[in-house]
């Protein structure tokens, strides 16, 4: 299932995938793949990812 | 000098290397955690490439005597297959360069290596060498290994168009 509230975060903050994924350590096709849903990222990446956006886990990743 | 010393030179100097390599991590690059998922199903996809490759050049050879001549051949061509399904698994599910590795520096070292290997068979062909002059000789290995970085390419251009499109939506 696609992520789109990772996306309109990552929007939201006029970040490209590509630098979403250099603040997180992470490649640009790994964000891609969150956010089309094809890759259950850790729990230390959604942490990771989370701080980076300034949202919570449940903002971003609670169905 | 004799040939097996060169040989045993060539086999040291490829171990220093990459042992060189890796530790000034040219080799070793920082893959995130999907790419290191990905690359056992990689590893494992080449593996079985090579064990049904293998079972198959046995059966036939079994049946067909004549196949027991080209055993160095069928090794060869068996450990290239299982390199390029993996590899062509990795490129296409973007865990073959890490995180901050460029392909496009890659693609010019694996043209390269597709027209270096090419080059010897292509020579052979326009000269008109008989085709078992031309497995003996070794020619076939230079053409499998050119036309195996040749995919590459192809699949490196491909994966970098894609990733590209992808970028700008």
């Amino acid at each position: 299932m696609k992520n789109l509230r990772l996306k309109s975060a990552r929007a939201a903050m006029d970040l490209s995938q590509q630098q979403l994924a250099e603040l997180v350590g992470v490649s640009r096709q790994t964000i891609n793949a969150i956010e089309k849903g094809n890759y259950n990222p850790t729990i230390n990446l959604c942490i990771a990812i989370a701080k980076a956006l300034g949202k919570t886990l449940d903002e971003l990743f609670w169905e | 000098m004799d040939m097996a010393y060169w040989f045993l030179f060539f086999v040291l100097l490829t171990i220093a290397i990459l042992i060189i390599s890796i530790k000034i991590k040219i080799c070793r690059g920082d893959y995130d955690e999907r790419q290191e998922a990905l690359h056992g199903k990689g590893y494992k996809s080449g593996f079985f490439a090579i064990l049904v490759f293998f079972v198959l050049y046995i059966s036939a050879s079994a049946g067909y005597e004549k196949l027991h001549e080209y055993g160095f051949l069928a090794i060869v061509a068996g450990i290239f297959l299982g390199c390029s399904v993996a590899s062509l698994y990795f490129i296409m599910h973007d865990t073959f360069f890490a995180v901050k590795q460029k392909p496009a520096a890659y693609l010019i070292l694996t043209v390269i290596l597709a027209v270096f290997n090419l080059i010897p068979p292509v020579e052979d062909f326009i000269r008109g060498v008989n085709s078992y002059d031309f497995i003996s000789g070794h020619r076939l290995i230079s053409l499998l290994c050119g036309v195996m970085f040749l995919v590459f390419t192809g699949a490196l251009i491909t994966k970098m168009l894609g990733s590209r499109r992808e970028a700008e939506e």
